[in-house]
């Protein structure tokens, strides 16, 4: 048993429990002014902070509740989400913030609408672009967001609060790095920290941040072996799924997923308008979504790390990654970067029988 | 007088031939999604071409299969719009009917209708190597940044083409054009309200009028082509053949199936007919009277995929009630994530109004998705609804 053996305990729980995530919320509703669900790296947990709420990424095993499906091809996510009336946790939240971004995500948020019962929503409508209109747009949305959560909470979003909550989220993003250094460095096993990373996206931020300290001056005393790999789509948290890559003979050296590397391989800059500064770090974030500056910057992040192969963990039917991908394996197979796509199915977590050979056989390519 | 059969033709053959020949001449083409503010373009002589519209015309000659099999993108084909497809098929497929769409140089899309157009066009502009320009429209009409966000947009636009193309903004085309898509488009709806009494217009004949309404919206051609229209199947022309009308008036709702001969499944019961689609009123937008680049902000915000599902709903509701329907088909189109938000909240609804409603999933240009037994029977217990109701 090492330090950190309780925290990934703990942190594993929170992703794959939802039993365990439910009795964590419940006390964290009893001292907070309410729990905001949030998708999506668009959406500026900050700004949910700064207005008094707890910010809840809305991800991880939602369990298995089954309730009304939506029409077919929306993605796995968001049909589970709604399979499971709002990952089991729709009593205990607040409210939930929606981004503008995939069609499927719209369609929750429309059908959401629909409902007499349920979270109020909210909408932070992002642009497709991230020229200077966009920017200008963007910043008058997140105005907008702030001042609607503040009416929500019957406070204000002060400049000074939301600076405050910038800081501990960077803190949080600038330990996070420290730890993909040593997956990096293959002296953090990937999975650990995804785990971590993962469940830091719904825990009490200062308690988190403690966490993250201690897990930060972790390191395995050697190296570990096998394939250096990265994986890359859109939300990972299929902790089983990757753990049997890794123990298939991946050795997984970094990721672009969205609740990982590329929710924080960057700060959100303080000085000047801090509104803007936000807007700047979402028009900043690579994904398929919105912004095309995933295709370049995956190749990019290959390099960096010495990957000689990308896992493709995209959920089942998420259009924007599909498109993404089908652009992308082409041009990274040129650049003898070898590609595999797992399609995940998000109600249904862990290495299904039907990828076993095909992981198998892309382990022995590499 | 012409007769609208004519016009239509022409429309047609110009758009196709126009097309070709632009491309001889040199002159810059552009591939434009089905909400486009078209007429910005055709104010800078850009020549706009719909891959939509062409989508369609592949599917009604029974290319879909061939296609999307040529479209590249493989085992995800049953997860994407058929559209899509069928355009990313193009580049592969052979024997394409009119010899396939010429060339672009640049393309343009929008996110009014739903967000698998940028999707689309962004792989197919990086697949081509060319240019792509990307409106965003909010979504839903709660928000008031909206007008100037797309306003600095639309004046984006106008430097991106200029960029591209060496082309200035005529402001008196312009004008022309906005003032030609308003008259059009109310037209356009004034030919619907012929069946609003009774059926004088068939649904099939409807759904084929949509092509100048879709690509040639901005030309006076589509005036003249809706006014023919009215005049042919208006009760005070003597001339006019007016069909026998069905006991059981039906809406259907959504997207026709353009592989079908018809357009829609056949009742095998000429007292049920479609008197009709509310599809084909996508199109009526609602251009203010200003004639201006600002009057292009509403009727491409607004548009009906861009509406919240409760203003869709309200509206069916109201079309209900002014064509008198007796029953509605809501076709769940597998292609339409966007499409399908409100589908089974608005059958729920109609049911509560005691509005005989069913909901039939296919698909609109590919015919893998449509099961003739299935349907019918569906139609079947359908029609018994009615009649009991
Ligand atoms: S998985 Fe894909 S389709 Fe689903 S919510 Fe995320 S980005 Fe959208
Ligand atoms: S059918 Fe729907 S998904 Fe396809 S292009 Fe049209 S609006 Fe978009």
């Amino acid at each position: 048993m090492t330090a950190v053996d309780p925290i990934l305990k703990n942190c594993r729980s929170m992703v794959l429990n939802p039993h365990h995530r439910r009795a964590y919320l419940q006390s964290v509703s009893a001292r907070s002014c309410g729990i905001i669900g949030y998708f999506s790296n668009y959406i500026p947990a900050e700004i949910i902070a700064a207005a008094g709420f707890h910010p809840l990424r809305l991800i991880g095993c939602f369990g298995s509740v089954s309730g009304p499906a939506l029409c077919d091809p929306m993605c796995s996510f968001v049909q589970d989400f709604y399979a499971t009336q709002c990952s089991g946790l729709a009593d205990l939240l607040t409210g939930l913030v929606f981004p503008n971004s995939c069609d499927s995500l719209k369609v929750l948020r429309q059908v959401w609408q629909t409902r007499p019962d349920g979270p109020q929503c909210w909408t932070l409508d992002h642009p497709v672009n991230t020229d200077g209109p966009a920017l200008l747009y963007l910043t008058s949305q997140l105005r907008r967001l702030a001042s609607e959560l503040a009416a929500a909470s019957r406070s204000t979003v002060s400049d000074e609060k939301l600076h405050a909550a910038i800081t501990e989220y960077n803190t949080i993003r600038g330990l996070l790095r420290q730890c993909y250094a040593k997956v990096e460095a293959r002296r953090l096993r990937y999975s650990d920290l995804l785990a971590v990373a993962t469940a830091g996206l719904m825990l009490d931020r200062n308690e988190f941040t403690r966490m993250l300290q201690e897990f930060a001056g972790s390191s395995l005393s050697q190296p570990l072996s096998g394939n250096p790999v990265m994986l890359a789509g859109p939300l990972t948290d299929d902790l089983e799924l990757v753990g049997a890559l890794e123990n298939h003979g991946a050795c997984i050296v970094g990721d672009s997923v969205t609740n990982g590397w590329r929710y924080c391989s960057q700060d959100i800059a303080t000085g000047g308008d801090i509104y803007t500064k936000i807007a700047q770090h979402i028009l900043s974030q690579a994904s398929p979504t919105a912004f095309d500056l995933h295709r370049p910057s995956l190749a990019a992040r290959a390099a960096e790390l010495g990957a000689c192969g990308i896992i493709f963990l995209n959920q089942e039917r998420c259009e924007p990654h599909v498109h993404s991908y089908v652009k992308c394996a082409a041009e990274l197979e040129q650049q003898s970067i070898k590609t595999l796509l797992i399609e995940v199915e998000h109600g249904r977590p862990g290495l299904q029988a039907r990828d076993l050979m095909r992981i198998e056989s892309f382990m022995e390519l590499l | 007088m012409e007769s609208s059969r004519t016009i239509l033709t022409k429309i047609f053959t110009d758009y196709y031939l126009g097309a070709a020949q632009a491309k001889k001449d040199g002159k810059p083409i552009a591939y434009v999604t089905a909400f486009t503010p078209v007429e910005i373009l055709r104010a800078m002589d850009i020549t706009c071409l719909y891959p939509e519209s062409y989508a369609v015309v592949c599917s009604a000659s029974g290319k879909a299969g061939d296609m999307i099999g040529s479209s590249g993108m493989g085992q995800f084909a049953g997860d994407l719009c058929s559209y899509s497809l069928i355009s990313l098929g193009m580049d592969h497929a052979e024997r394409l009917p009119y010899g396939g769409l010429p060339e672009p140089d640049f393309m343009v899309a929008t996110n009014n209708q739903c967000g698998t157009t940028l999707l689309w066009f962004r792989l197919w502009s990086q697949r081509k190597n060319i240019p792509l320009f990307m409106i965003d429209y909010p979504t839903g009409s709660e928000n008031t940044d909206q007008n100037e966000y797309v306003y600095r947009q639309y004046l984006a636009l106008i430097e991106f083409v200029k960029k591209q193309t060496g082309r200035d903004l005529d402001q008196r085309v312009l004008a022309q054009q906005a003032a030609n898509s308003r008259a059009a488009c109310k037209l356009w709806s004034q030919v619907h309200v012929l069946n609003q009494a009774a059926l004088q217009i068939d649904a099939a004949k409807l759904a084929n009028a949509l092509f100048p309404i879709v690509a040639a919206r901005g030309t006076p051609a589509v005036c003249r082509y809706c006014e023919t229209l009215i005049h042919e199947h208006s009760r005070e022309n003597e001339n006019a053949v007016i069909a026998a009308q069905p006991s059981f008036r039906l809406l259907w709702h959504g997207y026709p199936l353009w592989f079908l001969p018809k357009r829609y499944p056949s009742f095998n019961d000429d007292r049920f007919q479609i008197v009709l689609n509310d599809y084909t009123l996508w199109w009526d937008l609602d251009y203010p009277a200003a004639d201006t680049l600002e009057s292009l902000i509403r009727p491409y915000t607004s548009t009906y995929l861009n509406w919240l599902p409760q203003r869709r709903i309200d509206w069916t509701e109201q079309l209900v009630r002014d064509y008198a329907i007796d029953g509605v088909i809501l076709h769940a189109n597998r292609s339409c994530r966007r499409a399908l938000a409100h589908v089974i909240p608005l059958r729920d609804h109609l049911l509560r109004q005691g509005i005989p409603s069913i909901i039939l999933e296919s698909d609109m240009a590919n015919p893998d998705y449509y099961s003739p037994e299935k349907m019918n029977s569906q139609l079947e217990s359908f029609k018994e609804s009615i009649l009991a109701a």
